[in-house]
């Protein structure tokens, strides 16, 4: 196998760059990068370890340490470290810095850094400069070199994963005083709009321009192993990584311009949700949203802009499910819209911090065009959420909603709407509105069972009792009647309302059932039929559903959690099927190493 | 009709079946697993697996024989072949090292068929597709599965901690929740064979 390497020289090269930057003024002047996120803090960065069980659930986001940069501080935190005679490389003009440079002035005077965020103890400086901090003022070389020298403490700020390198002290700093989202270390970075077809040997070897590759991971769906068009970068160092982010920023890879984010929970998010946005298109609507809204104001409290929008959005998703009132008719909105305000709320303060590249919100018009109900628009516009400011901004205005091949309906990764894959569907608390417990970094709560009650009581679908019942296709089935992978695949639109916890439980509890039933020949003949139809699933369903409705329940009497009322019981019937759907195959991969 | 290949399969009861010591897994949790798998890859690179599918007939119905781990947890006899290892005789060694008995005065003579399917491994997790996905060029592993027709009469030693089973296809279509998908996708794989089932 071939790897990757940076030239030895390329990388010095690199390096000697910053160097001269630190103390000169430069090249690197801090651009005005808009800042990526609100937040800052641990919470923020509290999801993105969903970790456990990502091998099985979610390919894509593969390791956990590569994410433990930016989730939450692992390592205690940060102190002021005594003395270490470090450098600190990669400052002068660090996106991230740039705009709170001045409040670095003081901060040089402070003699102690305290980092907000994850940070890692350890920050090993190159070139033997010792910084109190990281500034992001490049024309202050004086006051910097007063300081160099002298040794100062120096706040660990760990990168991501590895934390050899230093990463952004500076950032850590900035977040926790302008309230800007750590930069998970500066290392990682996010690249989307990729193709599905572009290789990771092409972006391998696009990225070693920038600075030596550590990790370089693609997201994935689930059920078919197809890009999601968009990965994770792990640089060795901080430098590598902004001059990523800075150059390769709209480099077209086979037509398509890329886009190039450091990482933090809300990109990890806004990438996912600008990818799976733009494949359902239109399935948005406003009754997810509706339901989304009512439990991010609940649920989010005071966790972090990312893990709040993806919070958001699970909770929509929850909400949805548990009530039953997500607006079926409208088919899978919950995601988009969810996500749109999730992913807004936290921005609110900052202003727009979207930025360029981490945009993820999906645009309006894909988002709620369909079927939008206008009932929604004040709950919309409340509380700071609003589809616009920030929210057309990066994946938005690149182009048009889904581009790529896909299959024929609104196109859905098997995993989580708008959720990386790498968080796992389980930490999604409960929809019945615990509050800060739900916050996607404290969403780490909510077992699945938990979810599976909550989720039942809305399971629609007779088709979905039956086939329970029957227990040969049922762990396939999904709304479509499709039994296999690419009905599972398909199912998606729906099952997207549930959200990730409710489909794992529904596929535990799909599993259960399956055991429980007899598995030969139990095919009915009307299920059978209704395998292979596609439109004429609802249809058939509705009536249907009413009959079985009390079977529904009582099969899944036990575990409904009490349920919220659900007003919208009738156009409800695709959630569960979805739900049905897609956690029959999430039980499946998940149960199965090969 | 095209006529695919054939393959005479026996009745379940032209074998016989013992035990012998325990094989355990090399690893003790996926975790595990994969983390091994990624040190043989950094040695050695893309691993290359195979597995055999060893047919017997009950009621003219192929059955394919699997090894149950614990309570839930199938798979097919085979394993990782060696660097630079031949496929057809690293199965064969696989074979044996799974279900011959340990005395080796008696080999069985395995006859390793058609490979019937290919399964690809994108990342160090579990999922694997009948395909590498277009964006990976590097795929971590690549299962082949191979028919292996059994003569009319053999002698299985089956370690003491796994059981053998002989599963009908129909229990394996269509059911990834309990066998996965590569399991579970066999009886569309061997649909193009033509079975002929022989009995005593």
């Amino acid at each position: 196998m071939e790897e990757e390497e940076l030239e030895d020289e390329e990388y010095e090269d690199l390096y000697g760059d910053v160097n001269v930057g630190m103390f000169s003024t430069t090249a690197h002047s801090p651009s005005h990068h808009p800042l990526q996120s609100g937040r800052g803090g641990p919470a923020v960065y509290g999801d993105a370890d969903s970790g456990g069980d990502e091998e099985e659930e979610y390919p894509t986001i593969g390791d956990t340490e590569e994410l433990q940069g930016f989730g939450a501080p692992k390592e205690g935190t940060l102190k002021a470290q005594p003395r270490q005679a470090e450098a600190f490389h990669a400052v002068v003009g660090d996106p991230q810095l740039g705009p709170q440079a001045d409040g670095m002035e003081n901060f040089y005077g402070e003699q102690e850094v305290v980092v907000a965020g994850p940070s890692d103890v350890k920050s090993k400086l190159e070139h033997g400069m010792e910084l109190g901090v990281l500034s992001g003022q490049p024309g202050k070389p004086t006051s910097l070199k007063d300081r160099v020298g002298k040794s100062m403490p120096i706040a660990g700020v760990g990168g991501n994963g590895g934390g050899a390198v230093n990463s952004n002290v500076a950032s850590e700093y900035m977040a926790k005083h302008t309230g800007q989202a750590a930069e998970s270390g500066g290392m990682m970075l996010f690249v989307g709009e990729l193709q599905w077809w572009t290789t990771d040997a092409e972006l391998e070897a696009a990225l070693s321009e920038y600075g030596r590759v550590k990790n370089l991971k693609f997201f994935e769906e689930k059920a078919s192993g197809k890009s999601k068009g968009y990965c994770q970068v792990e640089f060795y160092d901080a430098l590598g990584a902004r001059m990523c982010k800075e150059k390769m920023d709209g480099r077209v890879f086979n037509g398509r311009a890329c886009v190039v984010a450091f990482a933090s929970p809300q990109s990890i998010k806004q990438m996912g949700a600008a990818q799976t946005g733009k494949n359902q298109a239109s399935v948005q609507g406003p009754g997810q949203a509706g339901q989304g809204k009512k439990v991010e104001g609940g649920g989010r409290g005071a966790a972090a802009a990312g893990p709040g929008g993806d919070g958001g959005r699970g909770y929509g998703n929850k909400q949805g499910r548990g009530q039953g009132g997500m607006d079926r008719g409208r088919g899978n909105q919950g995601p988009g819209r969810g996500r749109a305000r999730g992913g807004i709320a936290p921005f609110g303060p900052p202003g727009n911090s979207m930025g360029g590249p981490p945009g993820g919100m999906m645009p309006p018009q894909g988002m709620m065009g369909p079927g939008f109900d206008p009932g929604f628009g004040p709950p919309m516009g409340r509380g700071g959420y609003g589809m616009g400011p920030g929210g057309g901004g990066g994946f938005g205005p690149r182009g048009p909603p889904f581009t790529g091949i896909g299959p024929p309906f609104p196109p859905m990764g098997p995993g989580l709407p708008g959720v990386p894959a790498h968080v796992n569907p389980a930490f999604f608390g409960r929809p019945n509105g615990n509050g800060p417990g739900m916050g996607p970094g404290g969403g780490m709560e909510g077992p699945p069972v938990g979810w599976g009650e909550v989720g039942m009581p809305g399971w629609g679908g007779e088709e979905h009792a039956r086939h329970m019942r029957e227990g040969v296709y049922a762990d396939e089935m999904n709304e479509f009647g499709y039994a296999g992978e690419l009905g599972g695949r398909v199912g998606p639109v729906r099952e997207r309302e549930r959200g990730p916890a409710e489909s794992e439980w529904a596929a535990a509890a799909a599993a259960e059932r399956r055991r429980r039933d007899e598995r030969v020949g139990d095919r009915d003949p009307e299920w059978e039929r209704e395998r292979h139809r596609l439109g004429e699933r609802e249809a058939l369903r509705e009536p249907r559903e009413r009959d079985r409705e009390k079977d529904k329940e009582w099969e899944r009497g036990e575990r409904v959690a009490p349920r919220v009322p659900r007003d919208k019981e009738d156009e409800r019937p695709r959630t569960r099927e979805d739900d049905h759907g897609k956690r029959r195959r999430m039980v499946a991969d998940r149960k199965f190493e090969r | 009709m095209a006529p695919g290949p054939v393959v005479n399969v026996y009745p379940l009861s032209s074998y016989t079946f013992g035990s012998k010591e325990a094989k355990m897994e090399k690893d003790t949790s996926v975790a595990d697993r994969l983390a091994r798998m990624k040190q043989n890859y950094m040695k050695e690179g893309m691993r290359t697996s195979v597995e055999g599918i060893l047919l017997v007939q009950e009621h003219n119905h192929p059955h394919i024989l699997l090894l149950q781990i614990g309570n839930s947890f199938f798979k097919l006899p085979g394993g990782r072949l060696k660097t630079g290892e031949n496929e057809i005789e690293g199965l064969k060694r696989k074979l044996t090292s799974k279900l011959a008995p340990t005395a080796s005065s008696i080999q069985p003579d395995w006859q390793v068929g058609e490979c019937a399917a290919m399964w690809w491994r994108p990342n160090f997790e579990t999922l694997l597709y009948p395909y590498c996905p277009p964006h990976i060029t590097k795929p971590k592993e690549c299962k082949k599965l191979f028919v292996v027709p059994l003569s009319e009469r053999q002698y299985f030693a089956v370690p003491k901690n796994l059981k053998l089973l002989a599963v009908p296809l129909f229990e394996l279509y269509d059911n990834v929740q309990r066998y996965g998908p590569v399991i579970s996708a066999i009886p569309q794989q061997l649909s193009r064979f033509n079975f002929n089932a022989i009995n005593n």
